[in-house]
């Protein structure tokens, strides 16, 4: 609440920031309508409603720019976590809804990506639906923890804010918010789909259209939720890690 | 006489953009060793990016009329702009907010230097040039070594093309600048530069050719997004050989720098810090 207040404080920074946002989506919607639908096996409507809810998807979740990690790493160059760790909560997760707080804007406008997407192309299935928020919620946890081993890095050296921006740009291209996944060569277009990037983006936007819940999507699903599990583990054990070695002054 | 103050004016000036240009290159070098990070990150975004056309042109012939090469050059276009924006217009529209925010302009207007000149090449980080610029563009420059018969280039494509990049980046810095003093009036504007920046980037990945009539025309008038890729894109590879553009954008620029400067006087009219 404090973060959201503290943002909102600038009211015109706050509709520059909605203006921002509807122009980037803007640019996407115009780049793949001059490539044209013929080559996506999609009708103009289902290609918008897939980059609608894949980048509202992504964006709501915190996988767009992985901010949670920057706020991390921020923290720990400054030695301001000396203070959170001293607190008797749970310091990433405070760390975590205290960055949380300032993204009002950005989570008001991702979940209106996803419902004029869900308006333009309904999905057809309730299994589907619920597989959909099921998905989310993995991406969610996958995303918290990348960005706390990613952010965990700071503890260890410098320039840790490069290699997130390295994580970020790969995410970017495999989570299917640019691209969808299905454009990929067959080749590896399943390693792809399975990758724990894809929970960010192509796998709730596939749900959201697809015709048939059929065993693929089943094991796509398990997949994300293996994933959240595994990297949840990982970045509870890299942040004790890191915690070990951290040094501040008077600390 | 007046003549002499002429030429002392612009001594002055280019006094002021070298010696900030230095400093900007020592600032940014000072921690050279910090930057592996950031041109690791370049790196990366550069081999994503080159996956990502490599699978877009494994389903689509052609976008825009351009093919994968042509795209390609479109990209290292785009990078070289991207920096050039970066380098001298984002970096001192964030120390212009950064000083409006915190009073510190207050000292720029009373020091004896023409103030709208020195807020806008305070910093010139050349740094960026070694550790961003370069690793986004010397891949590109590599695949294209051996296709650059593909493209369809002439001299006077060529000439026209750097033409309205220099031109292109004159005029999108008067656009970024004059969104960036919003924060005159607001008192804070990190988000007002945001969306400078994504206007002069607005559909970096589409070839002028692309665009339906309306946009091109805002985007070479009022919101001018397209003049120093799109259009010099399109005259580097030969795609529009109408010269008279070179005259229009030449006006363009003329009209945004005299904007620029009526913005500023405007601007600090109502300019209150907590000195003043």
């Amino acid at each position: 609440m404090l973060g959201f207040l503290q943002v909102a404080n600038y009211r015109t920074e706050v509709w520059f920031q909605v203006f921002a946002k509807i122009l980037v989506f803007a640019g996407i919607v115009l780049f793949w309508s001059v490539v044209g639908t013929g080559n996506t096996g999609q009708t103009y409507y289902q290609l918008i409603a897939y980059f609608l809810v894949a980048n509202g998807a992504r964006e709501l979740i915190d996988a767009l720019y992985g901010k949670f990690g920057s706020t991390i790493i921020d923290d720990i160059k400054d030695g301001k976590i000396s203070s959170y760790l001293l607190q008797p909560t749970h310091t990433v997760i405070f760390m975590y809804f205290k960055h949380f707080g300032t993204r009002g804007v950005t989570i008001v406008f991702s979940i209106l990506y996803i419902i004029v997407g869900i308006v333009l192309a309904p999905p057809t299935s309730l299994v589907a639906g619920l597989l959909f928020l099921v998905v989310v919620g993995s991406g969610a946890i996958i995303c918290f923890s990348q960005s706390t081993i990613v952010g965990c890095g700071a503890f260890w050296m410098t320039e840790a804010k490069g290699i997130k921006n390295v994580v970020n740009h790969i995410s970017k291209v495999f989570s299917g918010a640019m691209i969808p996944l299905t454009f990929f060569p067959i080749a590896y277009q399943t390693s792809v789909m399975l990758s724990p990037f894809a929970s960010y983006a192509y796998l709730p936007a596939t749900l959201m259209q697809t015709k048939t819940v059929d065993s693929f999507v089943f094991l796509q699903v398990g997949v994300s939720i293996g994933w959240a599990v595994i990297l949840l583990f990982l970045s509870r054990l890299v942040w004790r890690k890191g915690v070990k070695r951290y040094e501040a002054i008077g600390i | 006489m007046k003549r002499l103050e002429f030429k002392k004016s612009i001594k002055l000036r280019w006094k002021i953009i070298s010696s900030c240009t230095m400093f900007g290159f020592k600032e940014s070098m000072a921690y050279s060793l910090n930057n592996w990070g950031n041109l690791l990150s370049m790196i990366v975004y550069m081999i994503t990016y080159l996956i990502f056309l490599d699978v877009l042109f494994g389903r689509v012939k052609m976008i825009a009329g351009y093919g994968y090469t042509e795209m390609l050059f479109f990209t290292l276009i785009v990078q070289i702009n991207y920096y050039l924006l970066f380098i001298i217009t984002q970096v001192n529209t964030e120390r212009l907010d950064t000083s409006i925010n915190t009073g510190e302009l207050d000292l720029w207007l009373v020091k004896p230097v023409p103030a709208l000149w020195f807020v806008s090449f305070r910093k010139i980080n050349l740094g960026e040039l070694l550790f961003g610029a370069f690793p986004a563009t010397i891949p590109l420059l590599v695949i294209l070594s051996g296709k650059w018969s593909v493209l369809n280039m002439s001299f006077g494509g060529v000439m026209a093309g750097i033409i309205f990049i220099i031109l292109g980046q004159i005029i999108i810095h008067c656009f970024v600048f004059m969104i960036a003093m919003t924060a005159f009036f607001t008192g804070e504007g990190k988000h007002a530069r945001n969306v400078g920046v994504e206007l002069s980037i607005f559909g970096d990945s589409i070839p002028l050719e692309g665009y339906p009539k309306f946009l091109k025309y805002i985007g070479l008038t009022i919101v001018p997004f397209l003049v120093h890729t799109a259009l010099a894109v399109s005259f580097f590879l030969g795609k529009n050989t109408n010269y008279y553009y070179l005259v229009y954008v030449f006006g363009l620029a003329v009209f945004f720098l005299w904007l620029k400067t009526v913005a500023w006087k405007f601007s600090l009219k109502h300019y209150s810090s907590a000195s003043s």
